[in-house]
This record gives C-alpha cells, structure tokens and sequence, in this order.
C-alpha cells in the first residue's frame, strides 16, 4: 500500500466520495442530508483503517478470493471551504483556523473497499433544532472524537453504517448502532458488526450459517446484548400479529430514548419486504395538552416524529407516526423534513414502504430489570386513582424515564425547580438525607396537569416485578402530597418516604 | 443590589427585568412535562383536592375499570415474535 496526500474536495462535486457511489439509494440520502446540514466540502483521507471494517475483514473478506483491500477510504465533511492552507494552519497549530474546522464539522462517512455495499461507519450532525421548547430528543448521542493529521474535530451523534449482507444484517447493524449509546461511555466498549454477530450465533442459537449473514432471529438478538453484557428490555406488541397501538408504542419508545437507550425496532415492511429491523435514536417531544377532568394520559402518546437510523435509507431519517384507521395499528411512514437546501435532489425516502412495528428491543445497564411497559402500568393506575380521589374533578399527564440516580438528582431536579436555588436545595438534601440508599439507576414517573409537573415517584429499579418499590415521591405541591397521602391511607398504594417539593 | 440601586437609577429596573427572566413563561400546548418547570404559576390546582365522598372502594373500582387499556402493557412477547428472522 502506497502512501498518498488528503484529497480537498467539493460537497457534491464529481471528487466527493459520495458521488462517485452514483445512484446508490444511501448514497442519495447523505447527500441530501449533507445538503441541509449546508455541505460546502470535503477533507478525503485515502488511506483510513476503520475497526469495524478491520473486524468484518478478519471475519470475512480476508478470504474471498476477490481479494479486498483492508483499507478504507474516510471522508470529512464541512459547512465551509476548506482547503490545504486552512488545514496547514490548524495543523500548525492556528486557533482561528482550528476554530473554523470544528465550527463547521458536519462528520465524516467510512466508505468501505466492498463495491455493493461500501458506506461503513458513518456519524454526521443532528440538524439545527428549531424548536428547543418542544426539543428533539435525542439523548443517546454521543461526542465522536476523531483525528485528522493530529487535529481533534469532535461531533455528536449516533454511529450508522450499510448492512454489508456478509459480516451484518440490517439486525446486526441495528444492534450495533444500539451499543453505541452514550449511555455506556464509561464502561463499554462498542462490539464491532463481527462481534455482534457472532454473539448471536453463540450456542446453538441458529441453524443459519454465521457468514454471510442471512439475518437474526428476535431471540438471537436478545440472547446477543444479553451476552454484550446488558440487560435486554423487551417491548412486544399487544394486538394481533404483535402490532401495536399508538398508546402502547410511542410512550415505550419515547421512555426508553429519553432514557438515553437507543431502541432496536423489529417490525414488517411492507410490500414484500419481509421482516425488518432499524434503530429509534430520538424522536420529536409531544406537547402537553389539557386533559379532559377524569382521564389519564400517557403524554408521548402523542408522538409525531420519530428518527430512524435504517440501513436501507441512512442516518436519522424522520417518520411520523401513523395509525391504521380500522385496525388502530401503529405503522411508520417515512416523512422527511422540509429541505433547507436550494438543490435540485430528488427526495431520497421517496417510495419507501411502510413499517409495522412488532417489537422493542432495547440494551439497559445490566441492573435495569424493569421496562418502559411496568412504569407506565403503575403510571396509570396511580394517576387514575389520583383523578379518582379527587372525584374525577381533574384530568392528569404522566409520563417515564429510567435516570441515573446522579442525574436525577443533578440535571433533572436542575431544570425541575429553575428559578428556585433553596428549594432544588431543600429537595436535593431531602432525597440524600430521609430516603433508604436508592438504586443507581431510578424508574421515574411523572404525573402532573397539562405540562407542568406535580409529583415524581421514584421506583428501585433491580427487583423482580412482584416485589418492585417505591423508593419515595416528590410532590410539587401541597394539594398533591395532600390527594397522594388519601391514597396511602386508604392503603391503595405504597409510595415510600414523602419528599415536598414546594 | 440595593447599595446599587441608590446609586444608578437603571439598576433597579435591571434587578426587576432579570427577576422576569427567571419567571417561566410557558405556553400550554409548547411544552412538556420534562421541560417545564415545576414552579410554574397560575396553575388550576384548586380542583386538586381529596373529594371527601369518594370511598377506597371507589377508588380501587376506577383502577379495575382501566381494563383492557391495563393489558396492553403487561409485556408479554409472543413465540411468533422470538422466532421470527429479521434481515
């Protein structure tokens, strides 16, 4: 292998990598979605040795008599020019121009030596988000640092990459992206495509042949992040063919994501596609609205939009989220932002089938033994019986997440009582200080009217279901504590230690 | 800040203007229950109260009620489900 200088290219320009792949359908999507993000060039480094395309070589193209390279090609791309002067100055150590790098670092894409599947490791931006009040969830991002002639350029996002059909499925590649999660940046590291396959085939789980990859079964999944060292959390459908309802899927999903776990989706696509996995990285927060007085409802039942790394498309891809009007069935559907760009792209998710949702899978800490399904349970039966003992004179929001008790404690009670320092004190201290030691990892639920919260119940989270807890309630209000005492008293439900926080 | 606001007439209308800052202004229908804060005013929690006629029984008969709904999320996964192959 020869050495060879980095490559200045134009976005879009006939050197861009991506154009060179031509017509191929991921190809057109990170063009476009390069596009909006306001694309103006590329740094291409000829020569890049990728670990997860190391791993696939080692597992299987180092045989093929094709005789692949080893090597891979990466491509860095930019919402400014770059050319060799501005880089020499940033590797010369300029401030100003280091600066201009990271500031307009969009990401960079892996182009594998493999001619039909060749787009590898990929992590790009999230767009702008326009609407911070309602945010763009997306917590299972996480910073990429990576290295161009020793300049750091760092980007935050959740790694994607083309199913190769011989090391990885679309399964196998769902899995990855999954482990990937910024929720195990402390103590994780991320299996590469072989390794996840592998794992699956472990024991005696297929009849399949391991290379080239046909596929994993659901339980082949879970039995593979069981053995990556997490606990797997399924989410099944309810109704028949194990599809979903609206109220089922989008609360699950929305939990698990805000949870900063990344979600497996298994589903059909239709048109005789047969069974499909992609991997939920964020979705778009639901309003809260006025609830009717005597109901409950789950607040991310309302979830519109959803961002799908499938690697049919590519990265982030948005769907809505749609409803069967005779079955009442969850599908998705793909439904691309408004572009930002000026250029004549011919919508790249144009024409791609629907998805049926059949099942959640996600990867938690290994002490989570509870799902998104047991919290908005106990949701619901607790806001009905608050609704309940008020005579139905209120209607309640409620929603979940499971946080890191640290977390809970630090951005959430943070942004909880903003604007009130000896009160988010008050709090804090209570938690610490009245509350048996609680689990590292908490289940929250959260139950208040229309949008504003009024009291979080913080549930163990590494019991068994028959013997699950409450470690203790946060009440926002003095009305609350008082309705959430009624019930205790009533001996309807066990909510540990009171905790006001008003 | 008052040793301030004697000196420069401005100041306290500095000290009034950052107070509203902190003050959340929330539109219901933009915001949700992760991102509003708790401390938000004017909320309708006059009708958040124990209705002394309502009973335990009651009570209990308005969670049997959530039937069906209940179901949904009692997480059981389907032999179809774990069997079948994903590509």
């Amino acid at each position: 292998m020869e050495a060879a200088p980095l490559r200045f290219v134009q976005a879009r320009g006939h050197e861009d990598p991506l154009t060179l792949l031509g017509e191929l359908g991921q190809s057109r999507y990170l063009v476009w979605y390069l596009a909006d993000l306001g694309a103006k060039s590329a740094v291409v480094e000829p020569n890049y040795f990728d670990r997860d395309y190391l791993s696939e070589f080692a597992a299987f193209y180092c045989t093929s008599s094709a005789g692949y390279s080893n090597c891979c090609e990466r491509a860095h791309y930019f919402a400014t020019d770059v050319d060799r002067e501005l880089l020499e100055r940033a590797a010369g150590g300029d401030s100003a121009a280091y600066g201009l790098l990271q500031d307009s670092y969009l990401g960079f894409v892996v182009k594998r030596p493999i001619p039909g599947t060749p787009l590898g490791r990929t992590v790009l931006r999230w767009y702008v988000d326009d609407t911070p009040q309602l945010p763009r969830v997306v917590d299972p991002s996480r910073d990429y640092a990576v290295h161009l002639a020793g300049i750091e350029l760092n980007v935050r996002g959740l790694a994607w990459q083309q199913q190769d059909a011989g090391v990885g499925a679309c399964a196998t590649v769902a899995l990855w992206s999954m482990l990937h999660s910024s929720a195990f940046d402390d103590r994780h590291v991320v299996p590469t495509t072989a390794e996840v396959t592998q794992t699956a085939h472990r024991a005696g789980l297929s009849a399949q042949p391991l290379y080239p990859s046909r596929g994993l079964s659901f339980g082949q999944l879970i039995a593979s992040v069981r053995d990556s060292g997490f606990a797997p959390l399924v989410v099944a459908g309810e109704q028949e063919h194990s599809r979903f309802k609206r109220e089922h899927f989008c609360p699950s999903l929305a939990s698990f994501i805000r949870s900063g776990y990344p979600v497996l989706v298994a589903g059909d696509l239709e048109g005789g596609n047969g069974l499909h996995a992609v991997c939920a990285v964020g979705f778009r927060q639901a309003a809260s609205l006025d609830v009717a007085a005597g109901n409950v409802e789950l607040e991310d039942t309302r979830t519109e939009y959803l961002y799908l790394h499938d690697d049919n498309l590519g990265p982030a891809a948005r769907f809505r989220v749609e409803v069967d009007p005779g079955s009442e069935q969850v599908f998705l559907k793909t439904a691309p932002p408004a572009k930002r760009h000026s250029l004549e792209l011919v919508d790249p998710t144009e024409g791609y089938p629907r998805f049926i949702p059949t099942a959640l899978l996600a990867a938690a800490h290994n002490d989570v033994r509870i799902t998104p399904d047991r919290l908005h349970s106990l949701a619901l039966n607790l806001g009905t019986m608050i609704v309940s003992a008020t005579g139905n004179a209120i209607g309640l929001t409620a929603s979940s997440r499971i946080a890191r008790l640290s977390n809970y404690l630090g951005q959430e009670l943070s942004r909880v009582f903003s604007g009130n320092s000896a009160l988010l004190a008050r709090t804090r201290l209570a938690l610490v200080e009245t509350v048996a030691p609680m689990s590292l990892h908490l289940g929250v639920v959260r139950i208040g009217t229309g949008h504003a919260p009024l009291l979080d119940v913080l549930y163990d989270t590494t019991d068994s279901v028959p013997n699950m807890r409450a470690f203790c309630y946060v009440a926002y209000h003095p009305n609350m504590a008082h309705v959430v005492q009624q019930l205790i008293a009533f001996k309807l439900v066990s909510l540990g230690v009171e905790v006001a926080g008003f | 800040m008052e040793h301030f606001g004697r000196l420069l007439p401005s100041w306290s209308y500095i000290v009034r203007y950052m107070e509203d800052m902190t003050e959340p202004r929330i539109t219901p229908g933009q915001s949700c229950l992760w991102t509003t804060p708790a401390t938000v005013s004017a909320l309708p929690l006059d009708r958040v109260k124990v209705d002394p006629n309502v009973s335990a029984e009651q009570i209990r008969r308005a969670v049997a009620q959530l039937g069906e709904r209940a179901k949904a999320f009692e997480g059981k996964i389907s032999e179809e489900v774990l069997r079948a192959s994903v590509r």
